[in-house]
Parts: C-alpha cells; structure tokens; sequence
C-alpha cells in the first residue's frame, strides 16, 4: 500500500513537471497587423501615400471623362456633316472604351498597391517582432485577430511593436 | 522461378534509381527576395531576367560565389541549358518568402511563323511555330518579341527560343484553337544558342506539361453529385466575364467572402458557379473568372481583367489586412516574411550620370507587358541628401523620358533614394505615355530607415 502511495507521487510530481516544461516552450504571443497599419507613424504615411494614389487616380479619371463629355456636347448640338458626326462616333466609343479601362486598371492597381504597402510596413515591423519574441520567451507570434477568442494583455505585444516602429523614425 | 524475378526487379529499381539521379543535376534553390539573373558571373553582366521571391530553380556550376540558374525541370547538365547567372548567397535551400509574379502573354499563331535570332527578318532562322502552336511571349522590341516555350517559368531572355514577329500572334482566348504541339525539328533547333551578339543566348528547357491548355474538356455526360471541382472563397472583388478574355462581357462581380465552385480551368481562366450546383458542365457556369484571381498568386498589375467599381471613387482607400484572407475557406494566420532584416543593407548604387543638378545611376531598363500595353520601366538611383519634392521628381523623370521614349510604348521611371533598398518599392513612380505625363506619385513609407524620414 505504502508502495502504490509513493508510486502515485511520483507520477503526479512527473506530470506536473511535464506540463510546467511543456507550458515553458509554448509561449504564444500576439500582434495586430491592423492595428499596426492604423496606428503606426509609418502605418499612417502608407495610408496618405494611398490616399494620393486614389487622388491621382481621381484625377485620370476625370479627365478621362470629361472627354468623353466633349465629344457627346458636340453630337448633340447636331451641327456636324454626317461624316463628321460618324468620326465623332467612333472618336466616343474610344474615349468610352478608354475611360472604362481606366476606370479598371486604377482599382486595380490601388488594390495591388494596398497589398505591398501592407507588406512593406509589416516586414518592417519584423525585425521588431523577432526581437520582442527572444527577449519575451514566445516560440510563435500568432497575427490573425479574427482566430482570437481571447488575447491576454501580457501577451499582446502590438502597443510595443507600434512603440518601436514609431521611434524608428 | 521466384529467384528470377526478384533479381528482375531489383535490377528496374537499380536503373530507375540511375535514371533519375542522371536527370537530376545541381540543386533546387528559392530567391530570398526579387532577384535579377545576369548573363554571366559579374554584378556588371548585362540584365537577362529576374525572379520572383520564392521562385523554384535549379542552379549548377558554383564559381566565384555565382551560379548558373536553370529550369527547375531542365534535364542538360550544361551550362549552355542556364538561363541566366545569380549570386547564390540569395538564393535559399528553403522558401522564406512565396511572392509569385505573373509574365509574357499565352499567344498563339494562325500560320506557320519563323523564330529568328534577331528582331529584324534579317536573323538567323532558328527554327518554325506551327501554326496553332501556343507559345509565350515576353520582352516585346519594336513589332518583335522574345518567344518562350508555354511551360516557361523563368523570365529571363536567355530562356527564350528567339524572337517572332509580333504581328501574327493572337491571345489565347476560349475561342482560340486547340494547341499544337511543338514539333521536333524545331526543338532540335532551340538547343544552340541564339544571337549571343545581342546577348540574347538560346537553348530552352525540357518542354514542361502545360496544365492550362486543353487538358480539361467538358465531359459528355455531366457529373451530378456535387463533388466536383473546388469551392473557394473570394478574398477579392473578382469580375466574371461570358467568356475566357478580359474584353468579353462583364457578368457580375463576386463579392468578398462569397463561396463559389470552380472547374475547367483552361487558358489561365476558371468557370465558375454556384457553391450548390450539382451538375458539372461548363454550360451552367455563372461566367468565367481569372485564375491568378481566384488562387490569389498572381500581382495585380500582371493581370488584365477583374475590374471593380466602375466608379472613380478611388480617392479614399483604406488599407486593410482583410485582403490577405484566404482562400478555400481556411483560415491562415498572416506569414511575415523574416528574410528582409537578416541580411547586410546593401551599399548604395554609385551615380553615374547627372542631370537637372542630380546625380543618378541607370539601374535597371526593362520592357514588359502590362493591360496589353508595352511599358518600358527605368530604376533609377538618384543620389541626394535633400527629399525631392514631386515637382522635382517630375522634371527629373520627364527629362529621363524624353530620352528613353519611343513610338507606342508607355514608360515608366521608378525613382530610389539612398538607404532605400533598390529591390524593393521605389519612393517616386512617375508614368508617361508616348506623347505626355500620365501620372506621377511618390511613396514616402518607403522612405522608412533613411536619412529622410
């Protein structure tokens, strides 16, 4: 009996150094890349620099359209030959087309654009994170806060990150 | 009896074992970062090509701290099989970062076309397209482009058959014909090199499978049990189009988080349907929708379709992370790249060249194709100690145009300031057509780490 008593102990002091080792090694942190965007210095100069992109865009467009306006004045006011008025046609359906691709191909490079400044600023925020990983002991940084039911503040480190970046600068 | 036969079979495992160790030579290696390939061991060599971070190849024949970089599938243990030379210290035994980038256009020929070494018809004739032969192309001079093999993957002019008159190609649409193979006297052709006075070596690789073509056809008796294809969730506006081409008609746009089925992937467009629909034939399809789109490998500015809003309301973007949702409806915790910062900073490029009072160094002059528009790109380093504004960036850039402008191309000067890494994003972009200024716009983010932030 006295046996079974000691032999029980030591399994239970067995186990539960098991679980303290293994909670040691598993230390999870966690980092909110919107937030780094949204609330960084740096975060903030790459949504102005995208904002410009837009306006610049804004612009193109515009004046694309407003071609497109020109032509369409003209062929109303109905003081054209009809060859002038077939040339002036043609001449809308190609600002037409024109305006539409621009149209496209500015959301889709301001799309494209918001995706590398996204990576640019997080791969700055790297070498801040890896830092903050050795020095606090996490063997893995989780990033994606929509797979968080819960984040214990001691292991949020985004208000660091957004520290560090910022006296980057 | 039973003897005979083990001894068979070990003696198929043995040359089995032989054969691939002969077909398999040098390393797989991945670039660390966007890397350029020269055309032989030096810094100085000229620019053939470049890799996208994280793009599979071989490399052999180690000297001096260079390789030479091959197809991933190239079986000639030759370097005259190379596409290009890298410095090997950046290209990594694993993938620390997977940034794929699309290039060159599917095309096809109608007739039978001349591949020459030269873009003029005064080159050597290196082989023939068959007519209907797909093929890609890329590196667009004058009426002429540099002509790849379909299975392709390396942008490099080193890899690529010679050049064709661009004129006779048509893009690969769902209409186009179906492919023709490649035939064997041409590819007897292609292994010897082709005008290495221009610099523009020969010699392609082992023809790769082309998953994309043909391959998948409708089946005469649809399928109507659900299981077919991939449902996926969009994690961007995607446009589908009736048929497979950007200039066919808009159907609808698929909203973000939307769940759809794909299937008959070919010429690099999936149809698409309904999550719940049942019965596979292509016919049921809701429209059709770019791959590069729905698998999310491929940059934007590769792709020509998939158009949004027909709004100009662009002004207000708002940078979010939800763009890098998945897709396939799993979640994936965002994968920073930790390459970047492991490295040495590369020392500033040395200025070469001046004007309006700025010092600058040509880096790099490239020609490519972009929404079916040829577009020419400087990067350039601009050595100076003072934040030029945009009106300087804009005089700068404009003087480069009129230099480097030519008749129906578009050109774009991408602007680097020191401290800025020249691979990455550049701080002032600035696009001209051929008659005027298009656009111009600086990003001061990337300005990060220097002297001028």
């Amino acid at each position: 009996m006295k046996m079974l008593k000691i032999g029980t102990f030591c399994l239970l002091a067995v186990l539960f150094g098991a679980l303290t080792a293994a909670a040691q090694t598993s230390k999870v942190g966690f980092v909110n890349p919107q937030r780094i965007i949204n609330e960084s210095k740096i975060g903030r100069i790459a949504q102005e620099d995208l904002a410009r992109l837009g306006r610049e865009k804004d612009r193109r467009v515009s004046e694309a359209l407003q071609e497109v306006e020109v032509i369409k004045q003209e062929l109303s006011k109905g003081l054209l030959s009809v060859s002038e008025e077939q040339a002036r046609e043609k001449a809308l359906r190609l600002a037409a087309r024109e305006y539409e691709q621009l149209v496209e191909q500015s959301n889709l490079d301001i799309q494209g654009e918001e995706r590398r400044l996204i990576q640019f600023v997080m791969r700055r925020a790297d070498s801040i994170l890896r830092r903050i990983a050795e020095e606090m002991g996490f063997t893995m940084i989780l990033t994606d806060p929509e797979i968080m039911g819960y984040v214990a503040p001691s292991v949020d480190i985004t208000d660091r990150v957004i520290r560090e970046l910022n006296g980057m600068m | 009896m039973r003897m005979n036969f083990k001894i068979i079979f070990l003696t198929l495992i043995l040359f089995l074992m032989g054969t691939v160790a002969a077909s398999a030579f040098g390393e797989i290696r991945y670039p660390d970062r966007p890397l350029n390939l020269r055309k032989a061991r030096s810094a100085k060599a000229s620019w053939v090509g470049s890799l996208y971070p994280g793009q599979k190849v071989r490399i052999a024949f180690l000297k001096d701290g260079w390789v030479a970089v091959f197809e991933p599938g190239e079986t000639r243990n030759s370097e005259s099989a190379a596409v290009g030379y890298s410095n090997v210290k950046y290209l990594k035994k694993k993938r620390t970062r997977h940034e794929p980038k699309s290039w060159g256009e599917t095309v096809y020929t109608a007739r039978k076309l001349n591949i020459r070494s030269k873009p003029s018809i005064r080159g050597r004739k290196l082989g023939q397209l068959a007519a209907m032969e797909r093929v890609k192309i890329d590196f667009p001079e004058d009426d002429w482009t540099m002509v790849f093999s379909p299975g392709a993957t390396i942008r490099s002019q080193m890899n690529a058959r010679g050049y064709c008159s661009a004129k006779y190609f048509e893009p690969v649409s769902q209409e186009s014909p179906a492919p023709k193979a490649a035939p064997e006297k041409v590819k007897a052709v292609e292994a010897k090199p082709v005008n290495s006075e221009s610099g523009h070596v020969g010699g392609t690789v082992a023809p790769l499978p082309e998953p994309t073509t043909a391959s998948t056809v409708v089946p005469d008796k649809p399928k109507a049990t659900g299981d077919w294809g991939r449902v996926v969730t969009i994690d961007r506006k995607v446009n589908l189009r009736k048929k497979r081409t950007s200039s066919s008609r808009y159907v609808r746009t698929l909203k973000i988080g939307e769940r759809v089925r794909v299937d008959f992937l070919k010429s690099g467009w999936y149809a698409v349907f309904r999550e719940d629909e049942l019965i596979r034939k292509e016919n049921r399809a809701l429209g059709y929708a770019l791959r590069s789109l729905i698998d999310g490998d491929g940059g934007s500015e590769a792709i020509a379709a998939a158009a949004v809003k027909k709004t100009a309301k662009t002004s207000k973007p708002v940078l979010s992370t939800k763009s890098k949702a998945p897709v396939g409806g799993v979640k994936k915790t965002m994968v920073i790249d930790r390459s970047r910062f492991t490295g040495e900073k590369r020392p500033d490029p040395t200025p070469n060249k001046n004007v309006h009072g700025y010092q600058y160094r040509l880096l790099e002059k490239s020609e490519t194709k972009r929404f079916g528009e040829t577009w020419i790109t400087l990067k350039v380093f601009l050595a100076t100690k003072q934040l030029p504004g945009i009106d300087a960036v804009k005089d700068f850039a404009s003087t480069l145009w009129k230099e480097h402008r030519r008749a129906n191309r578009n050109l774009a000067v991408m602007i680097y300031l020191p401290g800025m890494d020249t691979e990455d994003l550049a701080y002032g972009v600035i696009q001209f057509n051929e008659n005027r200024l298009l656009e111009t716009w600086v990003r001061k983010a990337t300005l990060f780490g220097t002297d001028f932030l």
